[in-house]
């Protein structure tokens, strides 16, 4: 059975939940930074834009 | 009298004669009409629905809590906050499109009206709207008493907490009775503006103080390495307490009745729908700039202790930004507090007025006469909330650290009944008194903590509110199946 259309852009949101839950829980250290900021912080500032597209998607008429 | 005392006092000044300007521009184009005083006419469209949401939701937390939690737990406390707003803020396109359509169709003003129009029956009424006012009065209690302390703190003692408080209460009554819904969201602009402009403004002075992000955090990680932990200091955020929060934000934010509102005032979806695109870019951006200010205070202040690091923003204002603008930073705060107070005023009013005025005292009651009451209830609550800021019970203040998750109970009932899920008013009255009961279980310490399982309290109480709902349908199948066979 295929996922309707619709559906789409949640499965986006859902998968960012997942993973950044995964990032959380491997991020064990701090290192390495980039632009003054630990990785993990700037894959979450990644994974706040990949919610925003998903937000977008959701959106479009 | 200081740079700061005369900046902060200006800037004050003209902050509250531009509210009091706003709400008299507001009285023109009132037609008297509870839609017209409760819900703007149901017009409020892009750039003024996505600031009122904004200021709505973002207290004077989000200017001095946040660098608190920043200083108290590190960087950890950022994706928490910006992500699980994130996802609160899907609900503005889904569920906030559906709840419109439905509050416009039936002429509903409050929360109580559309739970009641979905699953008709007087008690699931009653309870939604004793939920309501029960978690937001002392959250709207908190906010003169804050707004009181920060006006103390930024005029050097000149202004006492007390005159503070009744100040600025003062001042949003006059709008909220003369304007309603409207004046809220002409003003609610004006504070979205002042909040975002001031934040980023004290970002950058206080980054360039420490010497430049890059060099504060890398000083900052040599002495406090923690602070950068994705667990965070003490090692709070755990993988099951970030689970936590991340459900935490979607269930509680569309159940504010003052957002829920909101959702009946938007002029059209694609309003809400912006809204919702636009939301988490705002979250990302800014709320970065307090946490870090928050975290860099240990490089000048390393011995707060406790709720003493909440005043770490205007410490470190103080220290590092020029002090002209330490006093208009702060005013940006104020800003944060009332934007909240004035809704949390409407909302409770307008519910108050309609669930209980209107409904069992006079049903007969005209539009006017409504508007009329509804504003007698804004002084009313005002009063109210001051009387209690003036001299908080322990009871209240704990009941507003429990607000979030109190509300985020009625999500599963309400929202699975706007989506077309029919729950037996019985099976909805139980899964709310369950999981806020499980919830009180947890708060006095009747239910031991082994039971939360590392998570919020709130996760149990939800697992017992779904179960109740499950069973209900469940239920509600048998006994269909069994009246066709």
């Amino acid at each position: 059975m295929g996922v309707m259309p619709s559906r789409w852009p949640w499965l986006a949101v859902l998968a960012a939940v997942v993973l950044a839950l995964v990032v959380h829980g491997q991020a064990e250290s701090a290192l390495p930074f980039w632009f003054g900021l630990p990785v993990w912080v700037l894959v979450f500032i990644g994974l706040q834009a990949v919610l925003t597209f998903a937000a977008a998607w959701i959106a479009r008429p | 009298m200081s740079t700061t005392l005369i900046s902060a006092f200006l800037a004050l000044v003209v902050y509250l004669l531009a509210l009091l300007w706003l709400g008299t521009q507001s009285l023109g184009g009132q037609t008297n009409s509870a839609d017209s005083y409760f819900l703007a006419d149901r017009r409020l469209r892009a750039g003024v629905l996505f600031f009122t949401l904004i200021a709505t939701n973002f207290s004077a937390f989000f200017f001095l809590g946040f660098a608190g939690a920043g200083y108290r737990i590190g960087i950890a406390y950022y994706p928490m906050m910006a992500f699980g707003t994130g996802l609160a803020a899907l609900s503005f396109g889904s569920l906030g499109c559906r709840v419109r359509r439905l509050s416009a169709d039936h002429g509903l003003i409050t929360p109580s009206e559309l739970i009641g129009h979905l699953l008709p029956g007087e008690g699931l009424r009653l309870l939604v709207l004793a939920v309501m006012v029960l978690f937001t009065l002392p959250y709207l209690a908190l906010q003169p008493l804050g707004a009181g302390y920060l006006l103390e703190s930024l005029t050097g003692g000149a202004v006492p907490f007390e005159v503070g408080a009744v100040l600025l209460t003062v001042v949003i009554v006059l709008y909220v009775v003369g304007g309603g819904m409207r004046a809220v969201a002409r003003t609610d602009v004006l504070q979205g503006v002042l909040m975002f402009s001031l934040m980023l403004m004290a970002f950058v002075a206080v980054a360039k103080g420490v010497g430049g992000v890059e060099l504060a955090n890398r000083t900052l990680f040599v002495q406090r390495p923690e602070l950068f932990s994705p667990a965070g200091l003490g090692n709070f955020f755990t993988p099951r307490m970030l689970a936590s929060y991340l459900l935490l934000w979607p269930l509680c934010l569309p159940m504010f009745p003052q957002m829920l509102m909101r959702f009946f005032a938007a002029g059209d979806d694609r309003s809400l729908k912006q809204s919702m695109v636009l939301y988490p870019v705002v979250a990302g951006v800014l709320f970065i700039c307090p946490v870090m200010i928050g975290m860099w205070g240990h490089l000048a202040f390393p011995d707060l202790l406790g709720r003493a690091s909440d005043q770490i923003m205007p410490l470190m204002l103080g220290r590092y930004s020029p002090e002209w603008l330490t006093g208009i930073v702060m005013v940006g705060a104020l800003a944060a507090f009332m934007s909240t107070l004035d809704s949390q005023l409407l909302a409770l009013s307008s519910m108050l007025t309609r669930d209980l005025y209107r409904r069992y005292w006079r049903p007969q009651a005209s539009l006017a006469e409504q508007v009329r009451v509804g504003q007698l209830v804004v002084i009313a609550l005002a009063v109210a909330g001051l009387a209690i800021a003036l001299r908080p019970p322990e009871a209240i203040l704990s009941l507003a650290t429990h607000a979030f998750s109190g509300l985020a109970l009625l999500f599963p009932m309400l929202v699975g009944a706007v989506y077309g899920l029919r729950w037996s008013v019985v099976g909805a009255m139980l899964s709310v008194i369950a999981g806020e009961a499980v919830l009180l279980g947890f708060a006095m310490g009747v239910i031991p903590e082994a039971f939360q399982g590392g998570c919020l309290p709130l996760i149990p109480a939800l697992v017992v509110a779904c179960t109740v709902l499950g069973v209900d349908q469940l239920i509600a199948r048998w006994s269909s199946s069994g009246l066709r066979a």
